[in-house]
């Protein structure tokens, strides 16, 4: 019975997902989002994989070198998750039911399978598999090796809830230590190898047809080879990876934990988290140990709400510090490029901000329920708009100054010029700030869910750029100077900034509280 | 119905429920009460065998739950202090789901007038995530019924209801054990414990401080006889909280 009423709820969750998504369709702002999706899909199937003149040989280095990272990284960090993350709906209706443990686990398993496809879609398209001898191989090769990842996820979930019962507290740093080191250096290779920098996928090549290599992640060699070889060597690989899958489910369907309990209590962390991003928010420390801050002198009226910004800052700088540092070097190295191109160096910077808007952890999105709060203080309109965005301009900016710094002690950018392009970025930092206010204060869709909306906001806040932009080019052929350019477009911009801070001021003064504060 | 012998739950070094031994038989209302961190949710948690005991006993409907969990909890429904339905089934969509996991025979004509006993039924056709909180209590609670189960562990099942439904679930609850259920129901409320609940078993700091009828808690508390139970649980939990139950 329960595996029929399992099957039951897949299909149904299945149907009604579809019917809600086409429904969805009727409305103008969710077939932009349709739309901008299809186009980044085009764009990616255009190129984005590593480039076109790299061997067969060196391609085959990087997909084993990706995926035996990310198989990697797959085991440990399920490891620390200490039990498979089950939805809330889950814990609910179904923990305190009359189901069988392999069909949980069965029920667990489906929905990745489906994801797995859309997975190795996406690894066709990043790893340029139709450059590869056989295109079509590749692409079961990509979903067999999803599946094998979520078994051996699944798996190493379960080894975790083992080993937490008996002396698994004093390792869990270690492994978050050691998650996060692999992540960062996956990422690391992954910049280099798509900005064609240094050389490394001929550099990964005896790395990768390493003895320990293909022994130790032959799930992923085997992937790699399966778009490459042909005859017996096809069906040895497949054999592999199909091997890989087979044991590593039969593993977690034998060994038998605590995984009710265990699963219940890594499903209530990953909620606690997601509920975190949701809103925007970082996870601060339970505990808060810092005691409290003395409110610095001077600081009255706006300076208030920045000062709350600061205060939220400090307490999540541990959770911030390594993504921050990470971006910095990223950008910085690939900034840092000889004979790179001025406006091409100035783009990359530029790009230094987005990192930070994706996961803000303070601004107006995350500012919303506490704007009735904001509302009853005696401060201007205006000095409430910019107390509440300063600090989200401030945050990316001082990243890109510490990136123009280092490009600027490293002799790759003239001073005057740096200056010149922070003063830019301020600005069109601002911008971008205060016209996420401005939908705030519309609610024209600022939850981080609707996508649709944030397209949108993204195609204003582009549109509200544009006269700095084309004064930079004016400026340009006129002065034939870019800095003298630059400061000229950021004189331009401050205007609009300043006219958008009153608007904002405005309409946050007068909105329905209602419309982001739920 | 449910037998709990020597119940223990520990996390690490902390202890969160100790020794806890109580039973309910069918057609009788416990009410579990204590101050926040008591214990209550873990002792539910535990019985609702999502919880795997440190040690000690469960038994439902004749069947330990350490033994054998899928007969065990065939017998019981849960309703969870903030119910979380899965988002993407409609309200009748999730009886049908349970009445097939728990093999409930002749659900479909049973789902009208349960809709209809929870005021249900104009969002019979909505999806779970459209529902405000307290019609997500109301589903959370229709799961339940519509298969009758033997045993009912409510977890502050009236958060989140406006006074109509609490009167309505409230009636809903006494029918049930009317009929035979038993039912366990952790709570704040204690003015709605003391009416509903034919016994009252107080949890302190993991630990049962007081366990019978309201007569005997007010003994066992030294309470006068016309002593409510908010009376008898604030002398106990306050004076009394390391003696052993009554």
């Amino acid at each position: 019975m329960s595996a029929r009423a399992l099957r039951y709820l897949l299909l149904t969750r299945f149907k009604n997902r579809v019917r809600a998504f086409v429904g969805g369709l009727l409305r103008p702002k969710n077939i932009l989002a349709v739309l901008m999706g299809v186009g980044l899909i085009l764009l990616l199937l255009v190129d984005v994989s590593p480039g076109g003149t790299m061997t067969i040989e060196m391609r085959y280095a990087v997909i084993t070198s990706l995926f035996g990272f990310l198989l990697l990284i797959t085991i440990v960090s399920s490891l620390g998750q200490e039990g498979m993350a089950f939805s809330a709906a889950d814990l609910d209706l179904l923990f305190p039911g009359p189901f069988k443990r392999r069909h949980l686990l069965l029920y667990w398993f489906v929905p990745q399978y489906l994801m797995s496809i859309i997975m190795a879609l996406f690894w066709m398209l990043m790893f340029g598999g139709r450059r590869l001898p056989h295109p079509g191989w590749f692409l079961f090769a990509c979903f067999l090796y999803q599946v094998v990842t979520v078994h051996l996820a699944a798996f190493s979930a379960h080894l975790g809830i083992l080993l937490a019962e008996k002396f698994f507290s004093r390792l869990k740093p270690a492994i978050t230590v050691v998650t996060t080191v692999l992540l960062l250096g996956l990422l690391g290779v992954a910049v280099l190898i798509f900005s064609d920098s240094g050389g490394v996928p001929g550099k990964l090549m005896p790395i990768a047809e390493s003895p320990v290599v293909q022994v130790l992640f032959f799930p992923a060699t085997a992937a790699a080879d399966l778009g490459i070889v042909d005859g017996v060597d096809r069906w040895i690989a497949l054999a592999k990876l199909l091997g890989a899958a087979a044991i590593a489910f039969g593993l977690v369907m034998l060994v038998n934990v605590g995984f009710i309990e265990a699963s219940f209590h890594a499903s209530r962390k990953v909620h606690a988290k997601v509920k975190d991003m949701k809103r925007g928010v970082l996870s601060a420390k339970k505990r808060h140990k810092g005691g409290s801050a003395r409110a610095p002198r001077g600081w009255r009226g706006p300076w208030a709400i920045l000062w709350r910004d600061v205060l939220t800052l400090r307490r999540q700088l541990r959770t911030l510090i390594g993504g921050l540092l990470m971006i910095v070097i990223l950008i910085a190295i690939a900034a840092g490029r000889e004979g790179q191109d001025d406006l091409v160096q100035l783009a990359i910077i530029y790009l230094a901000m987005f990192p930070l808007w994706l996961t803000p952890p303070i601004g107006f999105r995350i500012d919303a329920p506490y704007l009735a709060t904001y509302r009853m203080l005696p401060i201007s309109a205006v000095g409430r708009a910019a107390g509440m965005g300063l600090c989200s301009v401030l945050v990316p900016w001082l990243l890109q100054l510490l990136v123009i710094v280092a490009l600027v002690i490293g002799g790759l950018m003239s001073p005057v010029y740096g200056i010149a392009a922070l003063i830019g970025f301020f600005a069109i930092g601002a911008t971008f700030v205060l016209v996420e206010g401005l939908f705030l204060a519309t609610g024209g869709g600022i939850r981080r869910t609707d996508f649709g909306g944030n397209i949108i906001r993204m195609m204003v806040q582009t549109l509200a750029i544009m006269p700095g932009i084309l004064i930079v080019a004016a400026g340009y052929y006129a002065l034939r100077s870019m800095a003298g350019a630059i400061f000229l477009a950021a004189a331009a911009q401050g205007a609009v900034v300043w006219g958008l801070l009153y608007w904002v001021g405005a309409r946050l003064d007068s909105c329905d509280l209602r419309l982001e504060a739920e | 119905m449910l037998d709990v012998e020597a119940l223990t739950k520990r996390y690490g070094a902390f202890t969160a429920v100790e020794d806890l031994s109580f039973h309910i038989e069918p057609g009788e209302v416990l009410g579990l009460v204590g101050p926040n961190g008591a214990g209550k949710t873990t002792s539910i948690r535990c019985v609702a065998g999502i919880l795997k005991p440190s040690g000690g006993r469960i038994v439902l409907g004749g069947h330990d739950l350490a033994v054998d969990p899928v007969a065990a909890k065939r017998t019981l429904g849960l309703i969870p202090d903030s119910p979380h339905p899965f988002d993407m089934l409609t309200v009748t969509e999730h009886l049908r789901f349970i009445a097939m996991a728990y093999d409930v025979q002749d659900a479909e004509p049973r789902i009208g007038p349960l809709l209809e006993e929870l005021e249900l039924t104009e969002k019979q056709d909505e999806l779970a995530s459209t529902l405000s909180r307290g019609m997500r209590q109301k589903l959370a609670i229709a799961c339940a019924f519509i298969r009758d189960p033997g045993l009912l562990l409510f977890d502050e099942p009236l958060t989140g209801l406006d006074p109509k439904a609490i009167r309505r679930i409230r009636g809903s609850i006494r029918r049930r054990a009317d009929d035979g259920a038993a039912v366990m129901i952790s709570s704040h409320l204690l003015d709605l414990v003391e009416r509903l609940c034919d016994r009252v078993l107080i949890l302190h700091r993991g630990r049962a401080v007081a366990f019978g009828t309201l007569d005997e808690v007010r003994a066992g508390a030294a309470a006068s006889d016309d002593a409510s139970l908010e009376e008898a649980f604030f002398a106990i939990t306050e004076d009394g909280a390391d003696e052993p139950p009554a």
